[in-house]
Parts: C-alpha cells; sequence; structure tokens
C-alpha cells in the first residue's frame, strides 16, 4: 500500500515530464495572405459601386466595401505578368490588358474574367483598351501597337494610324465618338469618329505623356513627365499649361462622381485640377512611392501604385 | 551473490587504499610533476571567439550557407551611422565633413572590400532621374564639394532622388550611414581579417568623432565578434571572486586553514590539468567553454569537501592522518567514482546535440570530471595523510550527541512530514509543468543575443534599426536554375516568374517586413527603361524583354553569381524571436513545395536568420533527446550502483521535478531555450545527482549492513555527509551566480539557470528523497540489514 503511493507520486512526476518536455506549439501566427498592400497594382476602375484593381503577376481584385477588403477574381487562365490597365463601359462590362499582349473581358462587373486574346512569341505589354460607342474594340500599348476588333475581341487587326513604333500610353473617349490618344514624346493625336480615323496634333510638349483624360466634348487634360500637364479648352487645337506644385511625373486620373477630376502619380501624390481650370492643387501625399491608380468610392479615397493598395477614409483626406 | 560481489568490491577498494599510502611519497612527486608539465600547456591555451562552431553544421540549411559562403558574402557587413543629436538634419557642414571623413577611415580599415564601401561620399551612390532627354544619372555628392549653403541644397535634392531614404540615409533625415563588407581573408596580407584588430579600429572611430553634436552608432558581426572577446576577459575576475567566496565559506565551514587551502589547490588541480590539456586535444577556449573551469572548480571543491570531511571524521574518532586518509578514501571511493562518472556522462550526452560549440563544452567538461577521479580520490587522500589537523579544527567538533537540525530534517523520512514534502512538490509539480509549457525556443529580446538588451552594441542596433527601413534579421533563399535559357539564367523567364511570385507570397507571410530579389531589381530597371512608367514594372515572358533589367543581373549588386546559376532572395523579418522564425521557415518550406518550376530549385536557408532558424530547429530536435540520455544514463549507474529500484526513484524523481522547474523558471524569467541554455538541464543534473548518490550511499551503508531503520539511516547519512551536501550546493550556486554579473547574456543566463539547478537539487535531495524513500517503501533495506546481522551473530554463535 505504502510503496503505491510513492509509485503514484513517481508516475505523476514521469506524466508531468513527458507533458512539460513535448514538443511545446509556438503561438498561432496569422495565415499567410496575399498582401494588396505590398505588390504593384497598376490601375483601378469602379464597376457600379464595386472597386475592381489589377496588377503585378496577372492580379484582378475586387471590393464590394469601398477598398476595406479585397478578394481575388476568377480568371479563366491564371498568368504571371502584369495586368496594366481596367476600364468599364457600365456597371457589368469592362476590359483588362497588361503584358504578352493580353487582353481579358468581365460580363459580371469583374467578378470573373475570360481571355481574349495572348501573343506568346513578344511581352510586351498593352496600355489599356477603349470600347468605342461604334462597338469596336481598341487595343493599344507599347511600341506603337494600336489593334483593333470588330468582333467583339475575337479577331484583332493592327491599325496603321501613324504612332510609329512610339508607346501608346492612354486612349479616352466619350459616347459622341470624340477621343484622344497620348503616348511616348508628346504624342498626342485625335479621333472624333470613334476611333476609325485619327489625327496627329500639333506638338505641345515633348516629353512622354501617360494619359488622357476628357472633362467634356472640348475641355481635355494630358498629363506626364515630370510634373507636366496640359488643358485644351477647343479639343486639341490649344493647349496651356497647368501649374504644378512639385515636378513629379503624373500616371494616373479619376472623375468623381461629383465631377472632381483627381490626378496620382510619383511621391504618392493625389492632386485635383482646382475649378479655374489652371493648375493641379496638391491633395494628399501617401508615401514616398508612385500612384498609378486612383478612385472614390463611398467617400474614401482609394489609390494604387508601387507598394498597392491603399484606402484614405474621408476623415483623413 | 551481491554480498560476495560487495565484499570483493570492497576488499579491492581496501587494497588500494593502502598501496596508494604506502606509496604517496612517489605519488606526491609524479603528481607535482603533472601538474608542473600541464600548467605549462595551460599557458598555452587560446581564446577562440568560436562563432563558426555555433553553427549547426549538418542542417540542411547550414549546407545551403556554406555552399555559397564565398559567393553572396553580404552577411558580414559592417554598419557605421553617423548622427546628429538633437535638433537639425544631416545637410549641415559640420555633418558632412564628419561624414566623409568616417567614410574615409573605414575605406581604409584591413579587410574592408574597398570596392563595395558605400556612403554619400562614395561614387558607387547615385541619383538617377527620368527626364525628357532620357535617363539622367550622377553622384549625390558632387565633385568638389565644400559643404557650402547651396551645395548642401544640392546634395539634399540629390538624395531624395537617389533612393537611398531609409537605406544610407535615416528615414528622419538625421543621420547617413556608411556601409561595408569584410572580406574573410585580408588581401593585402593574405591572412583571415583579425575581428577584434577591426572591432578596435572601429571604436577608435567613435571615440574620434562623437561629439556633443554627433552621435556614432555601429554594428556589425565583426563588432559583436570584438565585444564578445572583451568581455571574455571578465572571466576572470568573476572567477578570482568565485574563489574567494568559496575560500572563506571553505574556512566557515572546516575552520581549518590547512584543510580550507588543500581543498582549494586540490579543487583547482582538474582545472589547471584540463586547461592544459585542451590544446593536445586541439581545443581552444571559447566563450561557453570558458564556465567548464567554474563547474570543474565547484564539482572539485565539493569532493574535496566530503573528503576531508570524511578525513575529519576519523581523525576526531581518533585516528592518525595516515589510517584516517586510509578510511576516508575506502568510504569515499565508490560514491565519488560513481557520481564523477555520472557527471562525466552526463557531460558526454551533451555532446549528441549535433552544434559545435555544444560539443566542445560537453568534451571539455567530461575531460575535467574525468581528471578529477585521479585528483579528488586518489591526489587528495595522499596529501590528507601528511596533514596534521590544527587545534582550532578539533574543538569545533560535535560529540555523539544528536546533530538537531539534521534530526529535524531527517523527520522527512517518516510518514506525515513525508507526505507534506510530497504533496507540496506535486503542487510546485503543477505548477512548474503548466509554466514550463510557455517555454519559447530561441531568442526572446531584440538584438544579437550574445550581449545584453542594454550594452552599447545592441542599444546602436536598435538606434539604427529604428531610423532606418532596413532589418538586421534576414533569412535568404538560393535558387539555384538550370533551366538552360539562352545568354544567362537571368534571361529565364520561368525563373525569374518564379522568384517573383516566391517573393509575392512570403510578402505575405506574418513576420516578414520586406523582401529583395532579383526579380524586383530588373522590373525596377525594366520600368526605368520606358520613362520610368511603373505599369512597365514586371516580369514579361520572353528572355528579349527581360534583357530591358539587365543592369539589375550584374553580380557586383550582390544578388546573384555571374551567369545567374544561383541568385539569393533576401526576407527581412521584423524580429527573430523563435516563433517568428518558426513561422517564417515552415510557410517558406510549404511554399517552395507547393510551387515547382523545372530546372528550378529553391536552398533554404542563409542568413543571420537562417542561422538561427537551423539552431533553433537543432536545438529543439536535442532537448528530448539529450534529456532521455542523460536520466537513461543515470538511472542505469544508480540501478548498478544500489541494484535497487526504490533507490533509483528517489533520486530520479526529485531530478526530474528540478528539471521541469529549470524550464518554468526560463519561462518566468524570458530566458529562451538555445544553444547556451540547453546544456543547462544536462549539466545540473549531472552534477545534482551527486548529493543522491552521496546519500543513498550512506544510507545503504546504514540500512543493509547495520539494520538501521530509515529514519535513523537517513540521519546517519545527513550527519555525515548533508552538512557537505548542502554547503557543496551553496558553493557552487555562489560560483556560477557570479556570471549572472557577466555583461555577456548567455553566460548570465547560464549562471542564474546552473546555480537554481545546483541549489535547488540538494533542498530536493534532502526533502523529496527521503519522503519518497519512506513511501516506496526503502526499509526493505533495513530487513536485508537485520538478516545479515543474524548471520553475522548466528556464525558467531556457531
Amino acid at each position: 500500500m505504502r510503496t503505491l503511493v510513492g509509485l503514484a507520486v513517481s508516475a505523476a512526476v514521469a506524466a508531468a515530464s513527458v507533458y512539460a518536455f513535448s514538443p511545446r506549439p509556438y503561438p498561432e501566427q496569422a495565415p499567410t495572405q496575399v498582401r494588396t498592400d505590398s505588390m504593384r497594382i497598376n490601375d483601378l476602375a469602379l464597376a457600379g459601386n464595386r472597386l475592381v484593381a489589377v496588377g503585378d503577376l496577372g492580379s484582378v481584385f475586387y471590393s464590394n466595401d469601398g477598398g476595406v477588403s479585397w478578394q481575388g477574381a476568377l480568371l479563366d487562365r491564371p498568368f504571371d505578368v502584369a495586368l496594366t490597365d481596367v476600364h468599364f463601359r457600365d456597371a457589368a462590362h469592362g476590359w483588362a490588358s497588361g503584358g504578352d499582349g493580353r487582353v481579358m473581358a468581365t460580363r459580371d462587373g469583374g467578378l470573373s474574367w475570360t481571355t481574349l486574346r495572348v501573343e506568346k512569341d513578344v511581352s510586351e505589354p498593352l496600355m489599356g483598351v477603349w470600347a468605342s460607342p461604334d462597338g469596336t474594340l481598341f487595343a493599344y500599348g507599347s511600341y506603337g501597337r494600336f489593334l483593333a476588333s470588330s468582333d467583339g475581341g475575337k479577331a484583332w487587326q493592327q491599325r496603321d494610324i501613324g504612332v510609329e513604333d512610339f508607346h501608346v500610353n492612354a486612349v479616352e473617349g466619350g459616347s459622341d465618338g470624340r477621343a484622344m490618344l497620348v503616348g511616348e514624346q508628346g504624342m498626342a493625336l485625335k479621333s472624333a469618329d470613334g476611333g476609325q480615323r485619327w489625327q496627329k496634333l500639333a506638338p505641345f510638349y515633348h516629353g512622354s505623356l501617360f494619359g488622357v483624360a476628357r472633362l467634356d466634348a472640348d475641355t481635355w487634360l494630358a498629363y506626364g513627365l515630370r510634373g507636366n500637364a496640359y488643358l485644351t479648352r477647343d479639343f486639341g487645337a490649344s493647349w496651356q499649361k497647368l501649374s504644378v506644385p512639385m515636378p513629379v511625373s503624373l500616371f494616373g486620373h479619376a472623375r468623381t462622381a461629383d465631377g472632381r477630376v483627381l490626378v496620382v502619380g510619383q511621391g504618392g501624390s493625389v492632386f485635383e485640377l482646382d475649378a479655374p481650370g489652371t493648375g493641379l492643387r496638391l491633395v494628399k501625399r501617401t508615401g514616398p512611392l508612385a500612384l498609378t491608380g486612383v478612385a472614390v468610392a463611398g467617400g474614401a479615397l482609394v489609390v494604387a501604385g508601387e507598394t498597392g493598395l491603399k484606402r484614405i477614409a474621408k476623415e483623413d483626406q | 551473490m551481491n554480498q560476495t560481489h560487495d565484499s570483493r568490491l570492497r576488499r579491492f577498494v581496501d587494497g588500494v587504499a593502502e598501496r596508494l599510502i604506502r606509496h604517496r611519497n612517489t605519488l606526491l612527486i609524479l603528481f607535482s610533476a603533472v601538474t608542473l608539465a600541464l600548467a605549462w600547456g595551460a599557458s598555452q591555451a587560446r581564446l577562440d571567439p568560436g562563432f563558426n562552431k555555433l553553427i549547426p553544421l549538418s542542417h540542411p540549411y547550414m549546407k545551403t550557407l556554406t555552399d555559397y559562403a564565398n559567393v553572396f558574402s553580404g552577411a558580414n557587413r559592417i554598419l557605421v551611422n553617423v548622427r546628429v543629436k538633437g535638433d537639425g538634419d544631416i545637410y549641415q557642414k559640420p555633418f558632412m565633413d564628419t561624414l566623409r571623413a568616417v567614410t574615409d577611415e573605414v575605406f581604409f580599415i584591413p579587410g574592408v572590400n574597398r570596392t563595395r564601401v558605400s556612403s554619400l561620399f562614395t561614387p558607387s551612390v547615385r541619383y538617377t532621374e527620368v527626364t525628357e532627354e532620357g535617363f539622367v544619372s550622377d553622384v549625390v555628392v558632387p565633385a568638389r564639394f565644400s559643404a557650402q549653403p547651396d551645395e548642401l541644397a544640392v546634395v539634399q535634392r540629390n538624395v531624395a532622388r537617389s533612393g537611398t531614404i531609409g537605406r544610407l540615409v535615416a528615414n528622419d533625415q538625421k543621420g547617413a550611414l556608411v556601409q561595408a563588407d569584410l572580406q574573410e581573408i585580408n588581401p593585402e596580407t593574405g591572412k583571415p581579417v583579425d575581428y577584434a584588430e577591426i572591432a578596435g579600429k572601429l571604436e577608435d572611430i567613435r571615440a574620434k568623432y562623437s561629439s556633443d553634436g554627433i552621435e556614432i552608432n555601429i554594428v556589425g558581426f565583426a563588432k559583436v565578434v570584438g565585444d564578445v572577446q572583451a568581455a571574455l576577459g571578465q572571466v576572470f575576475m568573476f572567477f578570482g571572486i568565485a574563489f574567494a567566496i568559496t575560500a572563506v565559506l571553505l574556512f566557515a565551514y572546516s575552520r581549518s586553514l590547512k584543510l580550507t587551502v588543500v581543498a582549494l589547490l586540490v579543487a583547482l588541480l582538474p582545472v589547471v590539468w584540463l586547461v592544459g590539456l585542451l590544446p593536445a586535444f586541439g581545443l581552444g577556449i571559447d566563450p561557453m567553454s570558458i564556465l567548464v573551469p567554474f563547474l570543474i572548480f565547484s564539482i572539485g571543491v565539493s569532493h574535496a569537501v566530503q573528503m576531508t570531511n570524511a578525513w575529519k571524521q576519523e581523525v576526531l574518532a581518533g585516528r592518525t592522518s595516515r589510517e584516517a586518509a586510509i578510511a576516508a578514501f575506502r568510504k569515499l571511493f565508490i560514491p565519488g567514482a560513481v557520481a564523477l562518472l555520472t557527471n562525466a556522462l552526463g557531460f558526454m550526452v551533451i555532446m549528441m546535440i549535433d552544434i559545435q560549440i555544444v560539443r566542445e563544452l560537453g568534451i571539455t567538461a567530461c575531460l575535467g570530471v574525468t581528471l578529477m577521479i585521479l585528483t579528488n580520490k586518489v591526489f587528495l587522500p595522499i596529501v590528507l595523510s601528511f596533514l596534521r589537523l590544527e587545534r582550532g579544527a578539533r574543538s569545533s567538533a560535535d560529540s555523539d550527541a544528536r546533530h538537531p537540525l539534521w534530526w529535524k530534517i531527517s523527520a522527512f523520512a517518516t510518514p506525515a512530514p513525508a507526505l507534506v514534502a510530497i504533496v507540496a512538490s506535486l503542487a510546485v509539480l503543477g505548477w512548474g509543468t503548466l509554466e514550463s509549457r510557455k517555454l519559447e525556443v530561441g531568442d526572446i529580446g531584440s538584438g544579437v543575443p550574445e550581449l545584453r538588451a542594454e550594452s552599447r552594441y545592441n542599444q546602436d542596433h536598435n538606434r539604427i534599426v529604428s531610423t532606418y527601413s532596413i532589418g538586421m534579421d534576414v533569412l535568404t533563399a538560393v535558387v539555384e536554375s538550370k533551366t538552360g535559357a539562352e545568354g544567362g539564367e537571368c534571361l529565364s523567364p520561368a525563373l525569374m516568374q518564379a522568384v517573383n511570385r516566391f517573393e509575392h507570397r512570403m510578402k505575405g507571410v506574418a513576420g516578414v517586413q520586406s523582401v529583395v530579389s532579383l526579380p524586383s531589381a530588373a522590373k525596377f530597371t525594366i520600368a526605368g527603361q520606358n520613362e520610368g512608367n511603373p505599369r512597365w514594372a514586371f516580369i514579361p515572358s520572353t528572355g528579349d524583354s527581360l534583357r530591358q533589367g539587365a543592369r539589375a543581373m550584374d553580380p557586383q549588386m550582390g544578388l546573384t553569381v555571374d551567369g545567374c546559376g544561383a541568385m539569393q532572395v533576401l526576407i527581412y523579418l521584423q524580429d527573430h524571436k523563435g516563433a517568428t522564425l518558426a513561422h517564417v521557415g515552415s510557410e517558406m518550406k510549404r511554399l517552395i513545395a507547393a510551387d515547382h518550376t523545372p530546372g528550378v530549385t529553391f536552398r533554404m536557408a542563409g542568413g543571420s536568420a537562417g542561422v538561427a532558424l537551423a539552431t533553433n530547429e537543432a536545438v529543439e530536435h536535442a532537448e528530448v533527446t539529450m534529456l532521455l540520455a542523460i536520466f537513461g544514463a543515470i538511472t542505469l549507474l544508480c540501478l548498478l550502483t544500489f541494484r535497487s529500484w526504490r533507490a533509483v526513484l528517489c533520486i530520479i524523481v526529485p531530478l526530474a521535478l528540478v528539471s521541469i522547474l529549470c524550464n518554468a523558471l526560463m519561462a518566468r524569467l524570458g530566458i529562451g531555450l538555445k544553444v547556451s541554455t540547453l546544456p543547462v538541464i544536462a549539466l545540473g543534473v549531472g552534477v545534482g545527482v551527486d548529493y543522491g548518490i552521496y546519500l543513498f550511499e550512506r544510507i545503504e551503508h546504514e540500512m543493509r549492513l547495520r539494520g538501521l531503520p530509515l529514519r535513523e539511516a537517513y540521519y546517519e547519512a545527513l550527519r555525515q555527509r548533508g552538512t557537505a551536501a548542502v554547503f557543496t550546493a551553496l558553493t557552487m550556486a555562489l560560483s556560477v551566480g557570479t556570471w549572472a554579473f557577466s555583461s555577456l547574456k548567455f553566460q548570465a543566463d547560464m549562471g542564474v539557470l546552473l546555480a537554481f539547478m545546483f541549489f535547488v537539487n540538494v533542498l530536493g535531495a534532502i526533502t523529496l528523497a527521503p519522503a519518497l524513500a519512506y513511501w516506496l517503501n526503502l526499509s526493505v533495506w533495513q530487513r536485508q540489514g537485520e538478516r545479515v546481522l543474524q548471520g553475522e551473530a548466528s556464525r558467531q554463535a556457531a
């Protein structure tokens, strides 16, 4: 009997030892996730109330809560190169484009995407897709690429519109068929017939232009390298240089629901076109690296760029 | 059967004792000669910082590290931070003059790779800008810079455009770095670089340029080595203190100057022998094995106290010195030798750990205690046989009256107090077990673990980490590629995209701060080739397009080898805590396994965090093996000695309890389980078992041979050996406790834990062990004793 007590104590110590020295679990760590705030996101667009963002590694994210949380969209053929641009015609229909001459389309507001075209031998990126009001799709990009498809994206033909082999960086147009195209070395063209014929504009700047924004049929904003932004009030016949407080390159823009024009660029800077249309006013600096896309959703400012997606709540703007 | 075996052994020991004393003159001369020879050897022993021995070389990660040690050498970097104190930024004349001077000084430190020194003043640091006319690229600080106000403004603008903020210029623009890489071999002399010399030169720079307005911070492996080496000198001071404490306690205990001196000298002997033998084994003294002499000295004192105590008791009983020496040898040789062999075994077990520095600690300690069998069990009785006990020491001797304290303590061998002891132990066990689960593997604080958090080095480290974006904890993966791409592997889109995906995924792992890889540099370059448009910054899927990023593929950038057969991915971590490392490591393993690209192999893991990760894995792996081995060895030896499972349990159970408590203490004190603390339990148990062996040897003798009841036998054991055991525990705990004041963090940790182990083990041995003896019914020994006595009585009657 006495021995049993001693044995029980010994057994207790033995059991405790086994437990004490058994592998100790580490404290639980946050699960590994895709970091939308530390990868290159190139563009951002609104599909109705939904935000859709595209970027490096063929990623497409969407957010239904104004940029608070992001989900990955469904792609029919995942890939590794970057998407450079996303653009919506309405809340449901949109196009994304990028490296390997890729064009993708969505019909459900960015939730799922179908590949329309991709090239094998050349990898230069397309910089965007413009859906003309006449139903033609135009895809444009590096080294003078200007492709047209009249069957919704099944077959594409290169069109010679006189851009030589300069990078075509942006095209924007309206439902009246008026469009404008900008690119490398101050190249600027306009079209009045939905993109079928293009007319070269008189040079007004010799550096690269990265974007063009249509404010109305006559008023257009073009922007590019090192704080260069120009405004025309006569559909490109004459341009005025805007005052920009910092010599930073400008890469993207958005028109908000209340009619403001936001332009983003290097140094994490967000500008707004001032009321008289004579200059860009600095609204916010979001960090040291470049921004390429911007949107306003539910009052929050959402920016995309070299350090990914960032949401700035209304009270912090 | 047992009895005859016992008496044969006893007769042998008796014979040895007689012979030993008969040849005492010869032996004395022999021992003295050996000591002199080894003392000369000891003076040849060298100090060895032993950093390369900290790496678990057979770990697969470390294979990757050694394979590429000469290729990606960026690990051995020195950073000198020049910082403005108080208000103001770096764009002022005094600062710029200092930074230029410090850059020059660092440049001329021997062993520095002069092509890789960078600061704002080196031509390698440039700014680039895309203008309408194309690329503009120039040095940040213009030629013929003389710090005029307009020039300072130019520098400020160039810095902003150079992308060096956070890397070479502090984020708050109040400091700037001079960055240099050390070479392993100094190309001028062809000899390995001398870290101590470099650390000294760096300290000179600090002394020369620190002022009221300027602060200098220095970090880097070479500086750590220098600081550790400097701190090693303190150990001699600690040894002196330990020696003095022991001497005072010994004298207070024995009240005999002669016995004190003899015990101290005999305890020093194995230390001298050991240090003298080290060069012969090709071993040096490194920051960990430098602790072995303390240990050996303490254990030596412990055994010397037992021996001198036994001798004194014999002398007080009226024997001559010579007779008393023989008697003491006869009584103590077996338990002493068993205890020392158990120690040796315990230390040998440490050698199972696959880390060189711990292995050498094991070898050194094992060698030390083995030598002690000669010095303490053979040499000491010889010395004692020449000694005459002073009158002062005699008078203190207690008579036959019961020692009141020991009699009270011996009550633990009776039912009720035993139960109390057991219940209390179980309570402590419960607490300790739960607490021990909180023990963490690896480092817990920030900075370098070798040095204390408040050390100059770690303060410098924190200053740099907090004001720059670069981390000091970097985990690297090496990507080997054999895709056969035309124009070099870097032009293989499959490889570059695989690395790009890996980088992207690793960024999403908790604990990762940032990732730097060749694809990310190439993307940046490609965008630069296209008017700096960030939309171009991706890895294209043709080799032709990749060519635009060629500038990033230059091996000079340190991310790849010529031809790109191997590139490294640098993963900067938030810290190097064990949990962070383990998580990032396991996620990295998972991500690598989940994404296979033909011809591309991802290998883990280098960098400071890679070494730490591999070390933690090795330590974790070794812990249980080591414990099983030491407890297995002790159990076996005790079983051989006592041939009683009851006695074995009485000795082992308290040791196991104290081991759990040691882990609990570590968790409470925020000490992680790492290379330096891993051997503590083995050392503590190996030494702590001594008390049990000494006490139970006596209990066995009193019960099995004299038929005394348990409490009486236990009282006898305590009376004869308890004082010595407690005294020993106290001196040992105090002398290793002095390490707590070491400026080397790991020595301090080891000191505190060993002191705890030494002291609490003796408490366990005198309280829990007898309680268990009662409740495990060790009284069977008494019945054996009674039978022996009856047998003798009947033989005498016949």
